[in-house]
């Protein structure tokens, strides 16, 4: 192609790219370019463009470095208005100066300048926004953010009101403040952040150096700085290349909200703030953040992301706890911060910081580090108006961790158990043991009849009992009680009750097991032997020792209570149905060795029960029906177990709505139910995408479950015939993937090569998208079974594709971690070891490596030698390599007898494939041009059949 | 700071060995850096060379001297310094036939994050040599984003382009040097032909 026909190429590429699909692109090439090479040409700039996006978007180096000068050229000098003075300070942003504005007043001011790599412009533009708003907050415990602009070498720069302050956790621990006197610290800077909210602004980046302490006469004035930077500086972190600068974007990880480590970061309100407060309250109170810093600090985004999200971190007082002597903590720089040394900072010992710290403080610490913010406190205020009710000893709105908590718990400390149980979408989510949950959570709210509940709270607050109370002895609640309730002991027995659940949530199971012998010796001592209460008592008694572990205990208890309550409520009661279904949720829980066939009856009798007492179509009856039907496909006839499925699907999408989550796994049961018996890919298809759509609503787009539905998609769209959905499916699993932070997992990466399986031919047309599956295949297996024969079997298999589809650089990457993995010990599979040191050191030589493949290639022919009959044809095709990799280093006389006598061997061989023999002899043709022996390469070149030309 | 200002004047006159020696100035400098910063932080620091290149600006030209001119010579010059030093990296680290993924290379002391895509420097700088030979302005910009880090707003501005020029050159040269690196068989067409 001559080179007047460049600006051709380049202009017919810029006006294809205009055109969207790969379908109007080559209707208008062949409109537009009748020359076929140079469409050909064009076709293949398209191809690479699509598969480049993130190629050279990250530069060589990291862009976002922060690497101020050491301080001699900005001090002293003028930046705007002012003239720099002193250094005061260094960050992840840059560095913080003490300054002098010269007009229109003069004053000092603190000068931070941000880091250099963010667009200056932005933030300035950014901060303009703002600026009325930051103008308007007028407040004490506040550092008014006066001005902003860029430095001539254009890295943006703010203006602050300069504060001369300690951090908050700092003054705290240097003064041995005790936990009332932090709460109150604590409580202005809920107030300073809650005046700014009202003005609209949000600071973001709420941490204890942003949070220093001033004295004032003597009196501790906190001061919040830096409001409105965070957001000035905020950049979208949509791109995956962007993931580097992540961390130096946001610095501190240990105070960043569940709103904020989402990549867009868009979608951030006040309710970000409050649980910074939180993470702030948890440092203040137990010298330590709720994550362990360092492990923030060094973990990959992604990990960061996910303990962020889901890890719930202890409770203050067990922290307290559980800090070790060595344990470094960032409130407690340079000095010891073992348990003792944090509880004498705050004037007290541990035991006496664990029991201050226990209930109401845990309660309110944990309901600001709610995950969704819907649950925190709903405004910096709130969240002081707590703290205010505890230091005046009224009780606090926060509460014990609530069902939400303790199903992640669960779920968290089953995922493996649950993956492994073979259920694949359902499993993904929660599986059985959500259901089992829901149920057991029912049941406690059933326990105690409400009204009894709310009349006893209502009654002790007045008399100033808090049943909360965790230092409440069982023996004074009786002793109060009986003050107030004479020998009512109906009453006294509710009351012990209600204290039993408050004992149960705070996780004292033995305590709470005497508050209900107690209460039940109340309950007892009059003569009926059957009461709703006795009933009441022993399912909690039952639900104690179920979370105990004593499931023969538990079992015994909820069939007496079970008995108990048919004999007082009849069998077509809620109540029952209640009972019913905590017995077969405990029977669930002892696992295989149980007879499903009692669980079934258990569970039908649980369905018929709430049938009967809500009607067929309760959404109650409803989601119990869906769970057990689920249970069947594992644990039943197929047929019996489709039947309950569509009845349970049909009533679901009845009742139900889209994000039930008891209609979305029996859907995907139903489908797996039938794809089991029927292997009908077509007539599952449907139900799939209703799961698609379903989940899509539940999860995320982005989440793991709606990844892997649409990987599922794939090898049943193919199986249907329909290939071309199938990539598409598989496309956007792709894209997914390569842009959510989705935890790999092992079942991932057997349905990613199921699908690969099912779409094998049509990916030959495709081999960006392959390669694409393959880099998300590697990546799932290396992080879950990366030491495993698979994952070697894998690399290699990916490394061969790669090598013969022009991904060189990753095909030689795959093949040296396969080899890394094989133990060099020619003993344990020398075939499979040497064919990639062949197959490697072919590559290198592809690429006029021959230094590096040549002690690759020796490598291999020992392996064949030691393994392989001599004369054997698979030892030759290695000698043959190792002669190219000599003759290409000059090394002529090394490499001839190596040439020939491979040669000799392959040319004689009957296995040999033809592609070796006419190889061998191209290779001595080679060997002779080069050594310079023309003669002898005519000959051999002469020997050679003829065939294709040189390359 | 004079040396290099004289040097930038010569370059704007343009004197032919005079882009070489702002060059070499530069690659002195962010060595020499590179160096003092390191003698001067813990061992295992992390030296972020394009900060390097920002130091390198300030000191060598201060605040004052943000004429754009200029600015282009040297961010074109810390460019070339940069591939350098990373191209002479990748060779050694070739040569030293290195195991495992990319992470820090050690050299003359100095640990430098390598790139976080599995982008082989040698072939993108082969690739990036012919296309220069056809097109040298986008492979100057590719030069100045890639390797100083330039964003492709100021880049643009350095080279006079437009920004929804510099956008389209950028497009262009990441989908030629793609497919000149991983493109099948037939990809070479033009500077074969």
């Amino acid at each position: 192609m001559s080179s007047a026909e460049r600006p051709n190429v380049e202009e017919l590429f810029n006006a294809a790219l205009e055109r969207q699909t790969p379908q109007e692109r080559s209707v208008f090439l062949a409109q537009h370019c009748p020359d076929g090479q140079v469409r050909e040409h064009v076709q293949a700039l398209l191809r690479a463009h699509d598969c480049a996006s993130a190629f050279l978007e990250s530069p060589a180096v990291d862009a976002q470095a922060t690497m101020l000068s050491a301080g001699g050229e900005i001090v002293g000098a003028m930046i705007g208005a002012y003239k720099v003075l002193q250094r005061i300070g260094e960050g992840g942003f840059g560095a913080v100066y003490m300054a002098e504005q010269q007009h229109p007043v003069r004053r000092m001011v603190a000068l931070k300048i941000i880091k250099a790599g963010m667009d200056t412009r932005q933030v300035i533009a950014r901060f303009e926004a703002e600026r009325q708003a930051l103008a308007m907050m007028d407040h004490p415990h506040i550092a008014r953010v006066l001005d902003a602009g860029a430095t001539e070498s254009g890295r943006p720069y703010f203006v602050m009101e300069l504060v001369r302050g300690i951090r908050i956790t700092e003054y705290c621990d240097s003064r041995k403040l005790d936990t009332r006197q932090r709460l109150e610290l604590f409580m202005d800077v809920c107030h300073a952040v809650q005046h700014a909210h009202q003005k609209g602004i949000i600071h973001r980046d709420l941490k204890p150096s942003n949070i220093l302490v001033t004295l004032h006469d003597s009196r501790a004035v906190p001061k919040v700085i830096d409001f409105g930077i965070a957001k000035a500086t905020h950049q979208r972190l949509t791109d995956k290349t962007l993931f580097t600068e992540f961390r130096q974007l946001i610095g501190t990880p240990e105070y960043m909200s569940p709103d904020q480590a989402d990549i867009s970061g868009l979608d951030i309100d006040t309710r970000t703030d409050v649980y910074s407060l939180g993470v702030l309250l948890y440092e203040l109170l137990t010298g330590t953040t709720p994550f362990d810093a360092k492990t923030l600090r060094t973990a990959p985004y992604d990990e960061i992301q996910r303990i962020i999200r889901e890890e719930e971190p202890p409770v203050p007082s067990s922290r307290v706890h559980t800090i070790a002597g060595g344990a470094r903590t960032p409130a407690s720089r340079g000095g010891s911060s073992s348990a003792e040394a944090i509880a004498q900072q705050r004037s007290t010992d541990v035991a006496g910081l664990r029991r201050a710290l226990r209930g109401d403080l845990d309660w309110i610490v944990m309901k600001s580090l709610e995950k969704d913010r819907t649950r925190r406190y709903q405004t910096a205020k709130e969240l002081a108006d707590d703290i205010q009710r505890f230091l005046d000893r009224v009780p606090v709105i926060a509460g014990p961790p609530g069902a939400a908590y303790k199903l992640r718990k669960f779920v968290q400390r089953h995922r493996l158990g649950v993956l492994a149980s073979g259920l694949i979408v359902a499993a993904l989510v929660a599986g059985l043991s959500l259901a089992t949950l829901g149920f057991v959570h029912a049941r406690r709210q059933a326990l105690h009849s409400r009204e009894v509940s709310a009349f006893l709270t209502e009654l002790v607050t007045r008399h100033e009992l808090d049943l909360r109370q965790p230092t409440l002895e069982t023996s004074d609640v009786i002793r109060r009680a009986e003050e107030l309730f004479g020998d009512d002991h109906a009453l006294i027995g509710s009351m012990l009750l209600t204290r039993a659940s408050s004992l149960i949530a705070a996780a004292r199971n033995d305590d709470a097991l005497r508050a209900i012998e107690a209460a039940l010796r109340m309950f007892r001592s009059r003569s009926a032997p059957d009461q709703p209460s006795i009933a009441a008592a022993i399912a909690m008694q039952a639900q104690i020792h179920q979370e105990k572990g004593d499931l023969a205990r538990a079992e015994e208890l909820y069939r007496e209570a079970l008995d108990m309550k048919r004999r007082l409520y009849g069998e077509r009661s809620k109540v029952t149905a209640d009972a019913l279904g905590s017995l077969t949720g405990l029977l669930l829980l002892y696992g295989s060795p149980q007879d499903p066939a009692e669980i079934e009856r258990f569970w039908r009798e649980t369905v018929r029960a709430y049938e009967a007492a809500l009607g067929p179509d309760h959404p109650m009856t409803v989601r119990e029906l869906c769970s057990f039907a689920c249970w069947t496909l594992n644990n039943a006839d197929p047929d019996e177990s489709e039947r309950l499925l569509s009845d349970a699907v049909e009533r679901a999408r009845r009742v139900l709505g889209m994000d039930d989550l008891a209609r979305f796994k029996a859907i995907n049961a139903l489908a797996q139910v039938r794809w089991l018996k029927q292997g009908d890919a077509r007539g599952t298809v449907p139900l799939i995408h209703e799961l698609l759509d379903m989940a899509v609503r539940i999860f995320r787009q982005d989440s793991l479950v709606v990844a892997s539905i649409r990987i599922q998609l794939v090898p049943l769209l193919a199986q249907a015939g329909d290939l071309d959905a199938a990539g598409r499916s598989l496309e956007e699993y792709l894209a997914v993937r390569e842009r959510a932070a989705i935890q790999p997992n092992i079942v991932l990466v057997s349905l990613e090569s199921t699908a690969r399986d099912a779409l094998r031919g049509w990916l030959r047309e495709h081999p960006h998208l392959e390669k694409r599956l393959l880099d998300c295949m590697l990546r799932d297996a290396e992080a879950t079974i990366d030491a495993s024969e698979d994952y070697r079997d894998l690399l290699v298999d990916a490394a061969e594709w790669m090598a013969a589809n022009g991904y060189k650089p990753d095909a030689e990457a795959a093949f040296r971690n396969a080899l890394a993995l094989q133990p060099a010990d020619p003993k344990s599979a020398p075939q499979k070891r040497g064919d990639v040191l062949l197959a490697l050191g072919e590559l290198l030589l592809d690429a006029d490596r021959a230094a590096e493949a040549e002690p690759l290639l020796a490598e291999c022919v020992e392996l064949r030698r030691a393994s392989q009959p001599a004369g054997h044809w698979l030892i030759a095709e290695a000698s043959s390599a190792l002669g190219q990799a000599a003759a290409e280093q000059g090394a002529f006389e090394r490499a001839e007898p190596l040439l020939l006598e491979a040669n000799a061997v392959l040319q004689n061989h009957p296995e040999s494939p033809a592609k070796r023999r006419r190889e061998a002899v191209e290779r001595l043709v080679r060997l002779y041009e080069r050594w310079g022996r023309a003669e002898q390469a005519e000959r051999w070149r002469a020997r050679q059949p003829a065939s294709r030309a040189a390359p | 700071m004079g040396d290099v200002t004289r040097i930038l004047e010569a370059v704007g006159r343009g004197e032919p060995d005079a882009p070489e020696c702002l060059m070499r100035a530069v690659y002195e400098e962010l060595h020499s850096l590179a160096a003092q910063k390191l003698s001067r932080e813990r061992p295992g620091h992390t030296l972020q060379a394009t900060a390097l290149v920002h130091e390198a600006y300030l000191r060598l030209l201060g605040h004052r001297n943000a004429d754009w001119q200029n600015r282009r010579h040297f961010f074109g010059a810390a460019a070339e310094a940069m591939r350098r030093i990373l191209i002479e990296r990748a060779r050694r680290k070739r040569r030293q036939r290195h195991g495992g993924g990319l992470k820090q290379v050690p050299l003359d002391g100095v640990d430098v994050i390598q790139p976080p895509e599995s982008t082989d420097l040698l072939a993108l700088d082969d690739a990036l040599r012919r296309f220069a030979a056809e097109d040298p302005v986008k492979a100057e910009l590719v030069k100045l984003r890639y390797f100083a880090g330039v964003p492709l707003e100021q880049a643009a501005e350095m080279l006079e382009l437009s920004r929804a020029t510099a956008y389209r050159y950028w497009t262009y040269a990441k989908a030629w040097l793609f497919n000149e690196i991983h493109g099948g068989p037939g990809a070479g067409a033009v500077h074969e032909g």
